[in-house]
């Protein structure tokens, strides 16, 4: 920063050379001031200015350069619908000068120039403009393409506006959901007036307004007398929530709305809908209709009543209707010379307040004189309806060109909802129309002007909405017959006139500098729709999305296809209605974490970490190799409280199991336990776990850790289905922790810990038994996945640390190590057990899938059943095997492709590996593999793998790899 | 036998929680002191954990028969209803009661209700399921506006009134959202899995910071109830 001394724009009263005194209305607290700078020159401030106010203030008028022609650009609407200002700050592209309040200390700058905003010299462009009409891009860069890496590189630096640091840090976002019975889009004087009748019928009411304040355009009106009384009663009424700065971007179904304030993102869900939006001035088409200087009548206003800012020193003011003469005024007020008054209609007599100002009647505006800024304004008599061959023009000196000349509705909300335009041809203005249940319009948006009609439309749009929500009663027929009588009263406010005949270039979208003569183009060359001629020209698609242009657009491309502007249509309107940040789409990072009871034990072993779902689960402690042999050898410990863990009561639950798993369940008696297999009706493999009769009537299901929440829906499913006599299912995944203590020295280790009786015969392999475990009551099951003797211990998860550390603790004298999931995969694979999800997929069946033995096909009905038996009958294409690889270390990567050479000596894909991995028990590389059922029938088969460009062989195995008759589970 | 910990338990100890024991459970009872906790939940929201709480089902097509057999009789076995010092009954399902219940009373409760279902000859099944669930309390001015951060539910006093229970997502999890007022202050349990609870501890600790969240023990906790009894 600077001394006080150099900042630009500063005189010793603290006021930039274009401040006005202090007025009633401003929103500057001119007590105190900040600092800012601008391409690195300093500047002041007063808290309250935006950063184009405050440049405007300090005589700064190029706040820009266009996109394609680097054309120099000043503020343009002052109401953050135009691209004219968008600046970086800091670093965020694409900052609306017009409304990001300053800072103290905030860094700006121009974008999309080079080497300066002052001196571009990319303003060249404009020297070959010519050479680069609309669409000329699609045609250029299309030949020789040998040559499109160039030409695409230099199309991604010329694309895009503003520079994104991908070191930037996070923000924070965030997002919150608002209910009320009626929101209120817009905070103008129908906005207010609809809000406190809704209110007053006693439903609650949400009003969001983009502006900082509410008021809408009454704030900034020289005569504002009713938005005192009427903020008053905003503020002091109990049922009215008011959310500004606050921009709805989207409609959606039944009221459904998105709105962004800053860095949040609000998802509303309003019962009826007020949409009071308002109106975008619209500019007019003219030569150097973009010059520096030239500003739209609200823009004008806006910085004089708002930020006490004078806009220029002599003005032209370029107008069709009663708001311009308004803003002539204000002018005047403001201390402007206003060198002429523009009317296209005629003009009868002075206007009060106009004294002494040339004043010309069924004029217009020819063109903006100037380099850089504007010098002249040039000005000719319409003639033959509308058009003028700029015969009689005139020059008029100034700095400053206003225009109002119409508005545009702001209905985008309008158009997303389903909402019909009409075009009134006596008004020169869209009608909105087919609005959907419980959506309702109000002001300048229903082409409601003055502000007692737009207070009257707000009442009527509030009353009708609270009505809809059940509160109060709908206004009457006869209060909206007699509102339309005075709306159909108005004068008109918007000209139908298109463009000058001017030699020019008229800018009619300033976003992406496409010309009136572009258009004429782009419509001669075929591109004769509007969404034709949108996607061609790329009008309406830049960062005013069509506030600005699509109206000229619409009229431009109707009178050059002599068509009416109705036949002509308009593109379709689609969310967001207003430029929204990722960052704010995105809001608070929400990934939901499942951490077990032993998660930070875990952590401060060392483990490394891996998600599993949406768990996380050690992988290993460091050495997987290394747990396997302990596993093997002596005893190993494993964390599996991830498992899913379902209890089913009631005298109905043999039958569901009998009809969810494919294998028998109904005689299996109180403390045993059997595997079973899960399919759905198709016969697909779903999932597999262990049950366990634990008592009379209850039973104890585990599932696997992806399957948990997704098998309790499909039994709860099942049980609603019809299958729920005397069933209750109850999740008891998180209520129990459970861990594998496996090895051959499990039984000592555990039975230092338990009064119950490990021995073989009084808990033989797959029993369940009910123990205190290091004091806590647990359910001991014999059972696991290593092929070991092995204890399932499950616990209440509150004692779950407790019990761990006991058993580790225990452990010691047995060099007890725990053991993660790497080892556990590598020690099921010596055992030859699959892993749902893993070695099947969603086309696998159980007796493809080596589960034969598992699938009673005799039982009298079961999921599945159907298709398993005509898979019985004709035999299954493809089987699951394992496999030993023929070279003993050389380990397939699982999902590599088996393949055999077809007649003409091609490769063709005849498999897949599911599971592989180097066995350090064996000392061999093992696996499961997907194979022709003819290649897998026989062990020894050999085959190929294709890996990296090699051919790699393995052969057939069948059975457990390790152990084959299982006898050190029955140990 | 040692305590019982929360999932809650480790975010506790970091953020310098004093613990004690709580009928088995090892539990926050103060951070920063008192007096400060309860001004904090008092003007912003403050945050406690609450899963030493009891919690059962019950299920059966004949559970309202069942529960206002088995405890001192309210009125009506619906959403929010009070029974006795501290223990509630929340309609989740037609056949389906949740039933909260002051830390360590869940096995006294259980045998009541089954012992009220066989008596009566219904098939009901009553399950503690006080393990495997994560209890965020949230007690404050803000706690409304906190939690529509991270949950679509109407969370109004019109719409969410005292005594409502609600299962809904929140911050992409299932729980089972209850209001419980604490004296004039609007409060809320959150109950859902145990395993998400320090996932979903740490959302509502973000999104409270406009607020100025603050954790709140036990003691405070305790007074911030009195209050609503003596209010």
């Amino acid at each position: 920063m600077q001394s006080e001394r150099a900042i630009a724009g500063e005189s010793g009263h603290n006021r930039g050379p274009n401040r006005l005194p202090a007025q009633a209305g401003e929103v500057l607290d001119r007590s105190t001031s900040i600092r800012f700078s601008f391409n690195g020159k300093v500047y002041s401030a007063h808290p309250g200015d935006t950063i184009a106010s405050a440049l405007t203030a300090a005589g700064v008028r190029v706040l820009s350069r266009s996109f394609k022609y680097h054309r120099p650009r000043g503020l343009l609407c002052c109401s953050g619908h135009c691209p004219n200002c968008l600046v970086q700050v800091g670093d965020e592209p694409n900052v609306r000068a017009c409304q990001q309040p300053v800072e103290e200390g905030m860094e700006v700058q121009a974008q999309n120039v080079w080497p300066s905003l002052e001196r571009d010299l990319m303003s060249v462009n404009q020297l070959f403009s010519r050479f680069m009409p609309v669409g000329f891009y699609y045609k250029t860069f299309i030949h020789p393409r040998s040559l499109w890496p160039f030409y695409e590189g230099m199309l991604r630096r010329a694309a895009g506006l503003g520079k994104v640091d991908p070191e930037t840090p996070w923000g924070t976002f965030d997002k919150q959901y608002l209910h009320a019975d009626v929101v209120v889009v817009g905070g103008g004087p129908a906005g207010i007036s609809a809000a406190l009748s809704a209110a007053s019928q006693g439903a609650r009411v949400l009003l969001c307004d983009e502006n900082s304040a509410p008021g809408g355009h009454l704030r900034f009106a020289a005569a504002a007398a009713p938005l005192a009384a009427l903020l008053k009663e905003l503020e002091e009424h109990p049922g009215i929530e008011v959310l500004s700065d606050t921009a709805v971007v989207g409609w959606y179904q039944d009221n459904w709305l998105a709105a962004v304030r800053a860095t949040r993102l609000f998802k509303i869900r309003a019962q009826a809908l007020v949409v009071a939006t308002g109106a975008y001035e619209r500019p007019l088409l003219f030569d150097d209709n973009d010059l520096p200087g030239v500003m739209l009548g609200s823009a004008v206003q806006r910085l004089i009543h708002l930020f006490g800012i004078k806009p220029g020193e002599r003005a032209v003011v370029a107008t069709a209707n009663d708001d311009g003469w308004q803003v002539a005024a204000d002018l005047r007020a403001a201390g402007v010379q206003v060198a002429a008054v523009v009317d296209e209609r005629p003009v009868e007599g002075v206007a009060e307040g106009m004294e002494g100002v040339r004043v010309l009647g069924e004029h217009y505006i020819l063109a903006a004189r100037g380099a850089g800024a504007v010098r002249a304004a040039l000005v000719a008599p319409v003639e033959g309806g509308g058009h003028s061959a700029g015969t009689g023009a005139q020059e008029f000196p100034c700095d400053l060109i206003v225009v109002s000349a119409g508005w545009t509705p702001a209905a985008d909300l309008v158009y997303t909802a389903g909402g019909r335009s009409i075009y009134d041809e006596e008004r020169a203005e869209m009608r909105l129309s087919d609005l959907p249940p419980g959506f309702y319009l109000a002001g300048r948006v229903s082409g409601t002007h003055g502000v007692e009609e737009q207070l009257e439309e707000g009442r009527l749009a509030g009353g009708a909405a609270a009505a809809f929500c059940g509160w109060g009663s709908a206004p009457e027929a006869a209060e909206i017959a007699a509102l339309e009588e005075r709306k159909t009263a108005e004068k008109r406010r918007t000209s139908e006139r298109v463009r000058a005949a001017g030699k020019k270039k008229q800018f009619l979208c300033y976003c992406e500098d496409v010309t009136d003569g572009d258009l004429e183009t782009a419509v001669a060359e075929g591109y004769d729709s509007m969404e034709l001629l949108k996607r061609y020209s790329t009008i309406s698609m830049g960062p005013c999305q069509g506030k600005m242009c699509s109206m000229n657009a619409l009229h431009l491309c109707a009178q050059v296809r002599g068509q009416s502007v109705q036949e002509t249509g308009r593109t379709t309107s689609r969310p967001p209605a207003k430029p929204v940040s990722l960052g704010a789409l995105a809001g608070q990072n929400m990934e939901p974490v499942q951490r077990t009871p032993i998660h930070n034990w875990h952590q401060e072993r060392g483990a490394k970490m891996m998600v599993a779902g949406l768990w996380l689960r050690p992988e290993h402690y460091g050495d997987p190799e290394a747990e396997v042999r302990a596993v093997r050898q002596g005893v190993g410990l494993i964390d599996v409280s991830t498992l899913g863990k379902i209890q089913l009561n009631g005298p109905g639950v043999p039958d569901l199991l009998e009809r969810v798993y494919v294998n028998q369940w109904r005689k299996l008696g109180v403390g045993r336990v059997r595997y079973g297999v899960m399919c759905n009706d198709e016969g697909v493999v779903l999932d597999d776990g262990v049950c366990a009769h634990t008592k009379k009537e209850e039973w104890y299901m585990s599932t696997t850790s992806s399957g948990a929440s997704g098998i309790f829906e499909w039994m709860q499913w099942w049980v609603q289905a019809g299958w729920g006599a005397g069933v209750h299912l109850t999740d008891l995944t998180d209520v129990y922790s459970a861990f594998n203590l496996s090895g051959p020295q499990s039984r000592a280790l555990l039975q230092k810990l338990t009064e119950r009786d490990l021995a073989n015969e009084a808990l033989p392999y797959m029993r369940v038994r009910a123990a205190r475990v290091a004091g806590v009551p647990c359910r001991l099951l014999r059972i696991g996945f290593t092929g070991e003797l092995s204890y399932e211990i499950h616990c209440p998860s509150a004692s779950g640390l407790h019990v761990w550390e006991a058993l580790m603790e225990a452990g010691g004298e047995f060099n007890l190590v725990p053991f993660g999931v790497e080892a556990q995969r590598i020690l099921r694979l010596e055992k030859a057990h699959i892993i749902v999800g893993q070695d099947t997929d969603a086309t696998s069946d159980p007796l493809a899938a080596d589960m034969a033995w598992a699938v009673k096909l005799d039982k009298s009905d079961f999921l599945g059943k159907r298709e398993l038996v005509r898979v019985a009958n004709e035999g299954s294409r493809q089987r699951l095997a394992g496999f030993v690889m023929e070279g003993a270390e050389e380990v397939p990567e699982e999902g590599l492709q088996i393949v055999e050479r077809d007649a003409g000596g091609e490769l063709e894909i005849i498999g897949w590996v599911t599971s592989s991995r180097f066995s350090p028990t064996l000392q061999q590389a093992i696996g499961l593999c997907w194979l022709p059922r003819e290649v897998a029938a026989q062990a020894g088969n050999a085959f190929t793998i294709y890996r990296r460009g090699k051919l790699l062989r393995a052969r057939v195995h069948h059975g457990a790899f390790f152990d084959p008759q299982g006898e050190r589970l029955n140990m | 036998m040692a305590a019982k910990l929360t999932p809650l338990h480790p975010a506790c100890q970091q953020l310098g929680a004093q613990f004690a024991e709580v009928c088995g459970w090892h539990i926050a009872e103060i951070y920063s002191g008192v007096q400060t906790e309860v001004e904090a939940a008092q003007r912003g929201v403050g945050l406690g954990d609450d899963t030493p709480n009891g919690r059962l089902t019950i299920q059966s097509t004949q559970a309202e028969a069942v529960v206002q057999a088995a405890l001192p009789a309210p009125a009506q076995a619906g959403a929010g209803a009070a029974v006795g010092a501290g223990t509630r009954i929340y309609r989740l399902r037609q056949d389906l009661f949740f039933i909260s219940t002051p830390p360590g009373e869940e096995e006294a409760v259980q045998e009541k209700l089954s012992a009220a279902g066989a008596a009566a000859d219904h098939f009901a099944t009553v399950v503690d399921i006080t393990h495997g669930r994560a209890e965020i309390r949230l007690v404050g001015p803000a706690s409304q506006a906190l939690l529509s951060k991270v949950c679509g539910l109407d969370f109004a006093s019109a719409a969410f009134p005292d005594g409502t229970a609600r299962q809904s997502s929140l911050a992409r999890t299932s729980q089972l959202i209850i209001r419980r007022d604490a004296g004039s202050l609007p409060g809320f349990s959150i109950i859902g899995k145990r395993s998400l609870g320090l996932y979903v501890w740490d959302i509502i600790s973000q999104a409270g910071r406009e607020w100025g969240l603050t954790p709140i023990g036990r003691v405070a906790l305790d007074l911030l109830e009195k209050d609503k009894q003596s209010a």
